[in-house]
């Protein structure tokens, strides 16, 4: 599996590169087959510069003076019913300069490589850190957050899709530029920066949080300090672990001590939000007590011990090492 | 002068810079939570051996209470006595453009405090005074500078450290950044030697640490974005490793089509702690479809223990449809997901029997009856190892302008086959709103959960009642983007 994945990842990276959607696909109208019929790009997109959304795009109508199945093949085509989903408070009307310069990028004039402009094409006018001190409204160029939250048709913007609040990592990580053009700094941290306001959880999350604990259903730890936030409240509540091998806990499992081993390889996470590493060493240590090895098949040993040594003796040396040293 | 005199003195220089009164200059908001959480904890009780039935030392009360016996005594744990939490949370936010062009500075500060003689149940408030961010920043087109406690977002996850970090804007939309500084633990804004972690670990870390680390993020094109990060934590004395990770994430956008894909590698551990792949795209009518698969395996820094003992998690599929009628007053989705738990190579030919899997269902949706007046709902069945539950919420609400609006919720949920305290059964419902009052917001919400323990006779219900309320005043200068998040 882990030989696979690097393999995989590089290759739907290549893929995507490769097939990356080539101009036409964001504007799919073949515009160099008509530039000869239409020598300006307000014959078709006259709202363009009127403002007119209606205008925006040609009607039906309009190819059909052509496309009539006889002059030239009938076409099937519809305007978009809105404006394209963008967080930006853009408006062609102030922007009264030649097409070309945002939509050619390049100053290419093959009517093929027509695009939309790219942020570049913003910023080379927009200079951040120079306009950006000189416009006291953000909103100028920027929807708000609140509004931009549902699109016309009262849908979620699509590059944030489903369940995105959970499962945003990978857009985040890998488009912090973007994130910024709509999320003020704070944005992250009113939900990462742990022990604030519950403003992630529901407000009856602290009752029903176990089973998304167990399932791992986002990852608790990019939030909260596994011993200095669910330690510290387990053991003030009275559920901390107290190394004892049975127990009322564990759904009191008499032969708990038979499963435990599988249940802690399973959701250590969950072990350690209530027992401290000293109750797993009474037993999984190499110099004391009924040394039992914790380790699994193929553990890393040499790997880890060239790391932190420190680690490996808090077991294979007498007596217990910190973390760090001892 | 010690680290965190010297932190405090960096902050207030921070907010002492020069705001001249051209630009933005400053803004900021202040917000207050508090809350009033009631809770009630276990403690372990013990009645004389001979007035439990039965041999062995694991008997029952008569009730029916689990207790464990020693020859003299059983012991079992029952509800302890009802008591009330008050949190309150002071944050301040502020913003500072300093007048020269690209240099500005940021801080976020949060002050805590806890009404009444409880400090020790609620976590970290034992901690008065946290700064989550304070750093200057010199921003021009091509390049990013920051120094100060600063957060960082990548394929990683979310880190905050003291330091700081240079970003570069290559020519072929390639972003370069390095980055570096004393790390500070996740989640708690304190370095590793923190009082925090010692109170609750005797294997606390003994050592602080440096965090250090470069990513490159790449755009080849407008539909797809990269990152790629390698990150690594040494101790600042011995010289030994907390932990040493690379990390990868891409999204690729095919017309509205999303496809996402993450990994995370430990290599101390040599393990992938997450595998990631996700698709999302719109189908006809309304509708959007998503899927995920993951391989998901904890990572644990090396000042611990816990890698040695070989986790393993799990692998899971995860599936989504989301559905949204045109005029957008009504919209509904259903989502499920399995997990397969590896092999542990520990399974127990007798025993308790641990499962190895567990699945999640849901679905819910949305009923806009008017602009103003909207319902929410929503049932999730979730079982598997460790804990199960299963229940649903319903909510109504009522808008009277854009931040007035006044909503009831109800909810009913059980927990199941939970390793803890066994089932229980819940029954909630309460009140929430918001008030703008002048540039300020106040929200506020009051909840009664009522409990029934079904396993447990000596536990007393565990009812919770809740009551909270916010108030976020900003100051300074409105950009306009007040960045609620969403």
């Amino acid at each position: 599996m882990k030989r696979a994945l690097l393999p995989a990842a590089l290759a739907l990276v290549l893929g995507a590169v490769l097939s990356t959607p080539k101009l036409e696909a964001q504007v799919s109208f073949p515009h160099e087959k008509h530039a000869v019929f239409f020598s300006e790009c307000s014959a078709c997109h006259g709202g363009v510069t009127s403002g007119v959304q209606a205008d925006v795009y040609p009607q039906l109508s309009t190819c059909a003076a052509c496309h009539d199945g006889s002059t030239a093949p009938k076409v099937e085509w519809m305007p978009p019913k809105d404006a394209r989903a963008s967080s930006l408070a853009f408006s062609h009307t102030p922007h009264a300069f030649d097409c070309a310069t945002c939509h050619l990028p390049g100053g290419s004039e093959d009517l093929a490589s027509l695009a939309y402009p790219e942020p570049e094409t913003c910023l080379s006018c927009h200079v951040p850190g120079v306009q950006h001190q000189q416009v006291e409204e953000c909103g100028f160029c920027h929807a708000k957050v609140v509004d931009f939250r549902l699109t016309q048709d009262g849908r979620l913007p699509p590059f944030h899709g489903a369940g995105f609040s959970s499962n945003h990592g990978a857009a985040a990580a890998a488009d912090q530029p973007e994130c910024a053009s709509c999320h003020a700094e704070n944005t992250c941290t009113q939900c990462h920066a742990a022990l604030g306001e519950p403003s992630f959880h529901p407000i009856n999350f602290l009752a029903s949080h176990s089973s998304e604990a167990f399932g791992r259903v986002s990852d608790c730890t990019s939030c909260h300090s596994t011993e200095a936030f669910c330690r510290e409240c387990h053991v003030a509540l009275g559920f901390q672990g107290k190394g004892e091998l049975a127990g009322p806990f564990h759904s009191n499992q008499p032969l708990w001590i038979l499963g435990h081993a599988q249940a802690a390889r399973q959701d250590l996470e969950s072990c350690s939000s209530c027992h401290r590493q000293t109750d797993c060493l009474r037993c999984h240590s190499a110099s004391a007590g009924m040394r039992v090895s914790p380790h699994g098949p193929d553990f890393p040993s040499s790997s880890i011990a060239d790391r932190n040594k420190a680690m490996c003796t808090a077991c294979h040396v007498t007596g217990l090492a910190g973390g760090g040293a001892s | 002068m010690t680290y965190r005199k010297l932190l405090l003195v960096a902050l207030l220089a921070l907010l002492a810079l020069p705001a001249r009164a051209e630009g933005q200059g400053f803004n900021g908001r202040a917000r207050t939570y508090a809350s009033a959480l009631q809770i009630r904890d276990l403690v372990l009780d013990s009645v004389p051996e001979g007035l439990v039935g039965g041999e062995g030392s694991q008997r029952a009360l008569l009730d029916g209470t689990p207790a464990v016996c020693d020859g003299a005594y059983c012991r079992f744990y029952r509800s302890g006595n009802d008591f009330g939490v008050i949190p309150v949370l002071q944050d301040l936010e502020v913003n500072v453009w300093t007048g020269v062009t690209g240099l500005s500075a940021y801080a976020h500060v949060r002050g805590r405090q806890s009404i009444g003689d409880w400090k020790v149940i609620w976590p970290g408030m034992e901690k008065e005074f946290e700064a989550l961010a304070a750093y200057v920043e010199y921003r021009r087109s091509f390049y990013r500078v920051q120094a100060g406690r600063i957060w960082r977002t990548s394929a990683l996850g979310f880190y905050n450290y003291d330091g700081g970090s240079a970003e570069f804007r290559l020519p072929s939309n390639l972003d370069v950044s390095a980055y570096g500084g004393l790390s500070l633990v996740r989640g708690l804004s304190e370095m590793h030697h923190s009082d925090l972690i010692s109170s609750v670990e005797p294997l606390a870390p003994r050592e602080d640490a440096y965090l250090g680390g470069i990513e490159a993020r790449w755009r080849p094109s407008p539909a797809l974005v990269a990152s790629l990060t390698y990150q690594k934590e040494q101790t600042i004395h011995s010289g030994e490793l907390y932990s040493e990770r690379i990390a990868g994430s891409a999204r690729l956008l095919v017309d509205d089509a999303t496809v996402d894909l993450e990994v995370k590698y430990d290599m101390a551990t040599e393990q992938v702690n997450l595998a990631r792949l996700a698709v999302s795209t719109p189908l006809k009518a309304g509708f959007r479809a998503s899927g995920e698969v993951r391989r998901y395996v904890p990572f644990f820094e090396l000042w611990t223990i816990w890698g040695a003992f070989s986790p393993v998690g799990y692998d899971e599929a995860r599936a989504r449809l989301d559905w949204t009628r045109s005029s957008g007053t009504l919209s509904a989705y259903t989502y499920g997901s399995y997990r397969l738990y590896r092999d542990t190579f520990a399974e127990a030919a007798s025993g308790p029997g641990i499962r190895d899997n567990g699945w999640r269902v849901a679905t819910g949706g949305r009923y806009s009856l008017t602009d103003d007046l909207s319902l929410r709902g929503e049932y999730r069945y979730d079982e598997g190892y460790g804990s199960s539950r299963h229940g649903g919420d319903l909510s109504l609400q009522r808008f009277f302008g854009r931040d007035t609006f006044v909503s009831l919720t109800g909810t009913a949920f059980e927990t199941f086959s939970e390793l803890q305290v066994g089932s229980g059964r819940v029954f909630g419902g309460g009140v929430q709103g918001g008030l703008p009052i002048g540039p300020a917001r106040l929200l506020g919400g009051a909840m009664f959960y009522k409990h029934q323990q079904i396993e447990r006779p000596s536990l007393l219900d565990l009812n919770q009642s809740r009551l909270n309320l916010t108030l976020e005043i900003p100051f300074g200068k409105d950009p306009g983007l007040r960045g609620r998040g969403n």
